[in-house]
């Protein structure tokens, strides 16, 4: 299903702050768990999802560590305290918005 | 697109060259797995890699991006809070030595500590632009080095001055002072320390005997101010990359060891004086442990009356009357407090310690372990000679140290601004030589 992109792009931080808040992963697996979780709304670009991840590394939201898995090794990323805080925030964020948009819409209340 | 044609335009955008091979990396071990799914679909190898590089996106936008993230930046905010230390704190002492009429000659004179300031501001800009993970590769062999040479200099070359060698001689250059350049030894000695991650109990061991050639240099000389600097930040170094895990030990065990060490060890150096130490020594223990400085420490005496009677703003009458001729330079923040008022010695302190916790603070937060720890060290070595010199000017005791800023000397203010280069290095380069740690949990903070 396609959906207008303005509206992914403002909240993948947050939807990777909540995927990572679950377990650490590394990129790939990133951008696959929000594929398959979305049922392929989310399909982000690994040049989008990289230069986020590093930025986001940058502000104190996430930390890196090597671990091999599967005989590779890989980069996984560990959400931090400021990234748990940085989400709720988002959270918060979100719900106001998509209940301004449901009440604007004229549909019943409840939680996004 | 290949996959190495593809990892050759991206990094090619980034103009760090020590970020690139990091981020090379990672993308690489991405278009791996993606070809490994395509092939599992499947594709054919070679359509299944340039699927695989096709999905990453445009190298050239995607490398721009990597760009102005790992660039270095370089820390403007701190290099003006330095310039500004430095220059209220120069400001000052030049008011205080032309108020008790010093005209003597070398260090002590104002022109001479301006030459200084301004060389060591020259080296600290040239050295924040220096890699400091360069040191990480040779840190053994740079710090024997340099021990071998402090040694040969105290050996062969030192000066004598009342039964001192605080000083060693280098020919047409003047002479450099042992002490400062004790305090080098502590970023080198984090950086060897950097090198033993991963390792068990024997790392405590290794830690003790790097530290010792500092410390027996430092009683060589006599310097009770060196061996207090040295050994107290080489613990505090130690301390911090237990804590962060960086070695197996237990670190409850380690880190009661270290404070353990903290306390006794000046407790049984004060123990042999007593006992065993010459007549001199015992007195001048006598005097430091009973806060008595009313025979024959004029120093200390001059100390207490003008903190005693300073006004908050203005110059005190003791001041006035006692001070004038004499050498301020190990009780500058007295005179500061005397001349001035309390309010000015207050700030300075204020200043310059807050200086030297934001450095802390930044370092503790550093990704890379090297630039933690070598941060921790600088840091170390600064806020001890501070804390230490602030105890000395506020007459809890008597140590002939120097501090950051506010002292004179040439050797002293160099080195200071070399470990405040090296701590402006750790922030430019803090976002182009991440630190990877290599296995979740071994060297995670608790």
């Amino acid at each position: 299903m396609a959906v207008d992109k303005s509206l992914v792009s403002g909240s993948t931080m947050m939807l990777l702050l909540k995927l990572l808040s679950e377990k650490d992963m590394y990129g790939y697996e990133m951008i696959e768990t929000l594929r398959e979780r979305s049922q392929n709304v989310f399909e982000l670009k690994a040049g989008t999802l990289y230069p986020l991840l590093h930025t986001m590394e940058e502000k104190g939201m996430l930390e890196v560590y090597e671990r091999e898995a599967g005989g590779k090794i890989r980069k996984y990323y560990s959400i931090t305290k400021q990234g748990r805080k940085v989400l709720r925030e988002r959270q918060e964020d979100w719900n106001t918005y998509a209940r301004a948009v449901r009440a604007v819409l004229g549909f019943a209340g409840g939680e996004a | 697109m290949k996959k190495e044609e593809y990892l050759e335009i991206l990094t090619e955008q980034i103009r760090c060259k020590m970020a690139r091979g990091a981020v090379a990396e990672e993308i690489r071990w991405h278009i791996e797995d993606q070809t490994e799914a395509f092939l599992s679909e499947g594709m054919e190898r070679k359509e299944a890699e340039e699927a695989a590089v096709r999905e990453m996106g445009d190298p050239v936008e995607v490398g721009q991006d990597m760009d102005r993230i790992h660039r270095p930046k370089m820390a403007w905010s701190m290099i003006a809070l330095i310039a500004a230390v430095s220059v209220a704190g120069y400001l000052l002492k030049f008011g205080i030595e032309r108020a008790v009429g010093i005209e003597g000659s070398g260090w002590l004179r104002s022109g001479r500590q301006l030459q200084f300031l301004l060389l060591g501001l020259a080296v600290m800009a040239g050295i924040c632009f220096v890699d400091y993970t360069r040191i990480a590769l040779r840190a053994r062999e740079i710090l024997i080095v340099f021990y071998l040479c402090l040694v040969t200099g105290v050996l062969f070359l030192r000066i004598n001055v009342n039964g001192l060698h605080l000083w060693i001689r280098l020919g047409s250059f003047g002479s450099v002072g042992i002490v400062p350049l004790l305090c080098l030894t502590v970023p080198l000695y984090a950086a060897v320390l950097y090198r033993y991650r991963g390792q068990g109990c024997v790392v405590a061991v290794k830690a003790l005997l790097w530290m010792l050639p500092a410390l027996g240099i430092a009683l060589a000389c006599p310097s009770l101010a060196a061996l207090v600097t040295v050994f107290y930040s080489c613990l505090i170094v130690f301390a911090v990359a237990v804590y962060r895990k960086w070695f197996r030990v237990p670190v409850k065990i380690f880190l009661a060891g270290t404070a353990a060490a903290a306390v006794l060890c000046p407790l049984a150096g004060c123990g042999y004086i007593w006992f065993l130490g010459d007549t001199y020594q015992q007195e001048r223990l006598r005097v430091l442990l009973q806060f008595d400085f009313s025979d024959g420490n004029y120093r200390m005496e001059l100390v207490r009356n003008i903190l005693g009677q300073s006004r908050m703003v203005g110059e005190s009458a003791v001041f006035a009357e006692q001070a004038k001729g004499l050498a301020m330079s190990e009780i500058m923040i007295t005179g500061i407090a005397g001349y001035y008022g309390l309010a000015a010695a207050v700030l300075l302190a204020a200043a310059v310690l807050a200086l030297f916790l934001v450095f802390l603070r930044i370092s503790l937060r550093q990704r890379n372990c090297l630039g933690m720890l070598m941060g921790c060290g600088c840091t170390a070595v600064l806020l001890v000679q501070t804390l230490t010199y602030l105890a000395v000017n506020l007459g809890l005791f008597s140590l002939g140290s120097d501090c950051p800023f506010v002292s004179a000397g040439g050797s002293s203010t160099l080195v200071t601004y070399i470990l405040l280069g090296i701590l402006l290095s750790i922030c430019r380069y803090q976002n182009t030589a991440p630190e990877i740690r290599k296995f979740a949990g071994m060297f995670r903070a608790a």
